[in-house]
């Protein structure tokens, strides 16, 4: 089972992304859960939500405790929450942001400017589906195939396109530094 | 909480997918009273609701079951205030435990889905004609995203079947609806309430049994049993069983005990499950104060005359996680007796 936490601050779309990623799981013909952290969030507060990936139907109902993947939307939130909290030091960290984030308990860390490649797609920061992208680079777990088509179930047409092509662009940014 | 549930048949109604009335009121209250009166003029009536909100329809509740008339409502199960709490626990149904409402409790958001469906046959059976409410975690299970399989309008026509009800208001058939019924006759329609609800436990095995024939899923009816007879038993309801059966797993001689309609209790099922088993553990998500958790009182009750240690856990409260660990803590404290809290005030287990 793969689990995987998306930090984000309220109004950003953790949730969402949850969702949809839950949903390309389900594209590629797996089992997938997604529940937000079960708060009251404000918008702009810290937010989490999760997924759950297996291959056969998920029974479990408590939250996610030791994710191997945590996708952090602000950077803002990594002097605000321990992101690595209950990780393994061979999980995976992206963060979104164009500043080096530095050491952590993590070893597999990786960065990619989202809010850069969404102010120039979709004229917004809007970087919640744009790092499924990301998150396919890294994991392998998903195909882009699936994160497209989730997309397009989830959005509608003209938000869905945008997204799409930003959640391929980080995809492609990810993988560059994923294989050096 | 029931929010999702009511938006997404407005959605329907306003697209024409659901051939429906959306009747717009301001208080629970009225909510319950309009589903009261509209299910009395023939038609089927559905509301959601939990909580403090639930509390509210407390008064409408005994009037529907009273009336007989095979309301269904979701309950999106979460605690009770004070403190202010938005979050899971059975607190607001266990509260209605004796409002004459058929009482299930779901495990995932398809047995959700397909226990809304049961529920119609269930309620509407001439041998029940009882509302019933269809009862799902709040958070875990209302804002969960997962695969359900959603059958066709034309899947779901046959099974649920078209509403005829036994009695309506209608001008050129009068009849009297909610009359007063004195001391020589209460007791007459109170003692056929409790024969409707007897007779709602066959109703509920034979229509779950149906619903598998038909889909291919089935709930076991009244309980579903996992591993057993085990010398362990675990006895809890709701969103909690599938975190119980994946920790059970791992272990040889613990049984799940789930039960899935609370009202009507499954004293027999319980009683026949526990016969061989030396320790039961029951796990409330409620407490009585001043006594125990209310499912582990039934679990005495029906278990009166056996042998085996029951002991009580209260756990996931207000919406406080019951993690695997937490079912490891049960099962090590599986031969204890009586009743303990389980993680609070950062306690595994504390009496």
């Amino acid at each position: 089972m793969i689990e995987v936490r998306i930090h984000g601050r309220g109004g950003q779309g953790a949730v969402t992304a949850s969702q949809v990623l839950a949903m390309a799981f389900f594209e590629d013909g797996k089992w997938a859960q997604a529940f937000p952290a079960f708060g009251a969030e404000r918008r702009g507060s810290p937010a989490m939500s999760f997924v759950r990936v297996d291959k056969k139907p998920i029974l479990i109902r408590s939250q996610v405790y030791h994710p191997q993947y945590a996708l952090v939307l602000d950077p803002t939130l990594l002097d605000a929450v321990n992101v690595c909290k209950g990780m393994e030091c061979c999980g995976f960290i992206v963060v979104n942001t164009k500043h080096d984030i530095g050491e952590m308990h993590v070893t597999n860390r990786y960065t990619v400017d989202l809010d850069t490649i969404a102010m120039k797609v979709i004229g917004r920061k809007f970087v919640n589906l744009a790092m499924l992208g990301a998150f396919s680079a890294v994991s392998g777990a998903v195909s882009m195939k699936a994160i497209s088509k989730a997309i397009r179930l989830r959005m509608e047409p003209k938000v869905a396109e945008k997204n799409t092509k930003a959640a391929k662009m980080a995809h492609e940014m990810v993988k560059k530094e994923v294989s050096k | 909480m029931e929010t999702l549930v009511v938006e997404r048949l407005a959605q329907f109604v306003n697209n024409g997918e659901l051939d429906a009335r959306m009747i717009k009121v301001e208080s629970e209250h009225s909510a319950c009273s309009a589903a009261f009166g509209a299910q009395a003029a023939g038609v089927r009536a559905f509301s959601a609701t939990n909580s403090q909100g639930l509390a509210l329809m407390n008064e409408i509740l005994y009037i529907m079951s009273g009336a007989r008339l095979p309301a269904v409502f979701g309950i999106v199960n979460r605690a009770m205030s004070s403190p202010i709490n938005i979050w899971c626990d059975h607190s607001d149904t266990m509260g209605c435990r004796d409002t004459g409402w058929i009482q299930l409790y779901c495990e995932s958001a398809q047995e959700i889905l397909d226990t809304t469906l049961q529920a119609f046959r269930i309620g509407e059976h001439k041998d029940v004609l009882l509302p019933v409410m269809v009862c799902f975690d709040g958070f875990i299970l209302s804002h969960l995203y997962e695969p359900v399989y959603i059958p066709t309008r034309t899947e779901v026509k046959p099974f649920v079947g078209k509403y005829r009800p036994h009695v309506k208001l209608d001008p050129d058939k009068p009849v009297t609806m909610g009359p007063v019924g004195m001391p020589d006759s209460y007791m007459e329609f109170k003692k056929q309430q409790a024969e409707a609800m007897e007779a709602a436990k066959k109703v509920i095995k034979d229509v779950d049994r149906e619903f598998k024939r038909r889909y291919g899923r089935g709930y076991g009816g009244l309980v579903e049993k996992v591993n057993i007879p085990a010398k362990t038993i675990i006895i809890a309801l709701g969103s909690v069983c599938g975190t119980i059966k994946e920790v059970i797993k791992k272990h040889k001689n613990i049984g799940l005990l789930r039960i899935r309609s609370f009202r009507p209790f499954p004293e027999k099922e319980v009683k026949k499950a526990c016969a061989k088993a030396e320790n039961i553990c029951v796990i409330d998500r409620a407490f009585s104060f001043g006594n125990h958790g209310p499912i582990f009182t039934e679990v005495n009750s029906a278990l009166r005359n056996c042998n085996a240690t029951i002991t009580g856990f209260i756990a996931g409260l207000g919406g406080r996680d019951i993690t695997p660990d937490d079912i490891e803590n049960v099962i090590k404290n599986a031969d204890e007796g009586g009743t303990l809290w389980l993680d609070v005030f950062g306690k595994g287990v504390s009496r």
